[in-house]
């Protein structure tokens, strides 16, 4: 499709948003060895402080599994823009629902602050 | 750095008058090689006046010295068969200077823990540089990877499950996959066990003979077909351990023909013997893959020629006397060979004309070297000494007394053989045949 994959995660260094996401444990039947365990998974692929350059944005699209794709201290940081990507998903998914549930798009009479809405 | 030894000075000696032959290098000639702190520092025209305690080796040959990709050294958990350092010593007299052991030990090499004491043990008791393969599966029970990233950090050289096929092909497909991801070759017991199932020799004509239950050559060739399909669409290498039969070697020089990187092995007993030996019920010639016909062993001496095979492995498996002193049903599968490799193979394939010397010295040893990422032991000026002396007119007695190993379960017992290990330094070190070099 044109992308490269890798599975290093040294190379992260150059991206300018690390974008994260869980291991979806709820699709893997037990025995299909995606990966060998979830400390492994943790050890070599979590995103952590060090494995970060100053200043890397980070987003995920939550739910968030702390310790194992993505550690409390990066999730938490100011880089990260999980929740204002979280509030951005709700307020999407609002205007969209609303769209759908009435006549269609209204013009608004000026931008959303987000900070208002949730 | 995937080998570990104990500690030992490197040594400084002069290696007299012998006929260098380097295959890799183009090397075939009568050389002084003067080795200063374990390190060749110079090739020199013999006679010459270098210093340095000498070794008389005119006569002899001098080689780079074997790698032997397989070996089993049964600790933890079967130390009265073998340990670190017996079998590193057992190691030392064949000529080998690196070893790979396998991890189907009790416990497993299944967890970072259980190879960071091995390791550690190798660091105090190896004589000359040993690796450690970890396992594809837990418990090596074919179910769930181990945690690879963390072995192969912990210092694994390959994954393996040895001693058991992978059942599952799904099971497979991951290791290959996640295995690609730690850099690591996983190395492959090719054997369909629904079809070797209470196989005690090859199924043909002398097992039909002697009633013994048959372990065909298709449950090799069957599982041999599956793993390099899987590699081919995983576009990942593999090592095919101990192959024994024709159908295994056509599949792979087909593989290989397509671009499959896959390297591969032969035994010195699979390449020595057939399934006839096994008319004599001796519990040493019972081995997993067993024996084969001629047709087969020729196929796999083709193969070793052309470079299909491009390692001999002793599979060394040392088993407890009172567990071989049976009857042939009821023995374990397997026999040493670390000690009698050469002798084996120089009087059976070279002596013959089936099999040059050059061959034979390039498949034990850069051979098994490249497949496992280890370095190529050469004869060139710089590079560590990794070598071995050998005497090709020495006619030898093959006896219990002889072996370094703690086993004495090979299938030469009592045999004549003409070539032998007369020294061996292993990363600069004398591992062997210290006595020969003189004040």
């Amino acid at each position: 499709m044109g992308c490269e994959v890798t599975s290093d995660i040294a190379q992260i260094e150059s991206a300018d948003i690390v974008y994260v996401l869980r291991m979806q444990s709820e699709r893997m039947a037990p025995g299909e060895n995606f990966v060998p365990s979830l400390r492994e998974y943790s050890v070599r692929w979590g995103i952590t402080p060090e494995r970060l350059r100053p200043g890397q944005a980070v987003m995920h699209p939550g739910p968030i599994n702390r310790g194992v794709e993505i550690d409390s201290r990066v999730a938490d940081s100011p880089e990260s823009l999980i929740e204002t990507q979280v509030r951005s998903g709700l307020v999407v998914r609002m205007a969209v629902l609303y769209d759908l549930l009435t006549q269609g798009p209204v013009s608004l009479a000026r931008p959303v602050d987000l900070n208002e809405v949730a | 750095m995937s080998l570990h030894s104990r500690s030992a000075a490197p040594g400084t000696f002069v290696i007299r008058g012998a006929r260098v032959l380097d295959p890799v290098e183009g090397i075939d000639s009568n050389l002084d090689v003067i080795v200063e702190k374990g390190v060749i520092a110079e090739l020199a025209q013999p006679g010459g006046k270098a210093g340095g305690k000498p070794v008389a080796a005119e006569g002899l040959v001098l080689a780079p010295a074997f790698v032997d990709p397989h070996v089993h050294l049964r600790a933890p958990g079967r130390e009265d068969e073998e340990t670190i350092a017996s079998g590193s010593a057992a190691a030392a007299a064949g000529g080998y200077c690196a070893i790979l052991a396998m991890p189907n030990t009790d416990p497993v090499v299944d967890c970072a823990a259980v190879l960071g004491a091995l390791v550690e043990q190798a660091q105090e008791d190896a004589l000359i540089p040993t690796g450690f393969m970890a396992a594809i599966s837990r418990g090596l029970a074919g179910e769930e990877l181990t945690d690879m990233g963390e072995l192969a950090a912990a210092g694994a050289a390959a994954f393996t499950d040895d001693g058991k096929p992978i059942r599952s092909a799904a099971l497979m497909r991951r290791a290959l996959q996640y295995a690609g991801s730690t850099g690591r070759r996983l190395a492959l017991h090719c054997e369909e066990s629904t079809l070797s199932h209470h196989g005690q020799m090859h199924e043909g004509i002398v097992s039909a003979e002697l009633g013994l239950g048959g372990y065909p050559s298709v449950a090799e060739s069957v599982a041999v077909a599956r793993d390099l399909a899987l590699a081919a669409y995983e576009q990942q290498p593999i090592h095919l351990m101990h192959l024994s039969t024709r159908e295994s070697v056509e599949l792979l020089r087909r593989a290989l023909a397509d671009g499959v990187q896959a390297s591969a092995e032969a035994t010195p007993h699979h390449l020595c013997l057939t399934d006839e030996a096994v008319r004599s019920l001796d519990a040493n010639l019972k081995m997993n893959p067993p024996l084969r016909p001629e047709e087969d062993r020729s196929a796999l001496i083709e193969a070793l020629k052309d470079g299909a095979i491009s390692c001999i492995a002793t599979d060394h498996a040392p088993h407890a006397r009172q567990e071989k002193d049976v009857p042939f049903e009821a023995a374990p599968f397997g026999v040493t060979g670390l000690e009698t490799a050469f002798a084996a193979l120089h009087t059976n394939l070279v002596e013959p004309g089936l099999v040059s010397l050059e061959t034979l010295l390039e498949r034990m040893s850069a051979g098994p070297a490249r497949a496992f990422d280890l370095p190529v032991p050469r004869i060139v000026v710089g590079e560590p000494a990794n070598l071995v002396l050998l005497d090709l007119e020495s006619s030898w007695t093959v006896k219990e007394e002889r072996f370094r190993s703690l086993s004495v379960n090979s299938w030469l017992l009592g045999q004549t053989l003409k070539g032998e290990v007369v020294l061996t330094v292993a990363g600069g070190r004398v591992a062997f045949g210290s006595e020969r070099i003189g004040a």
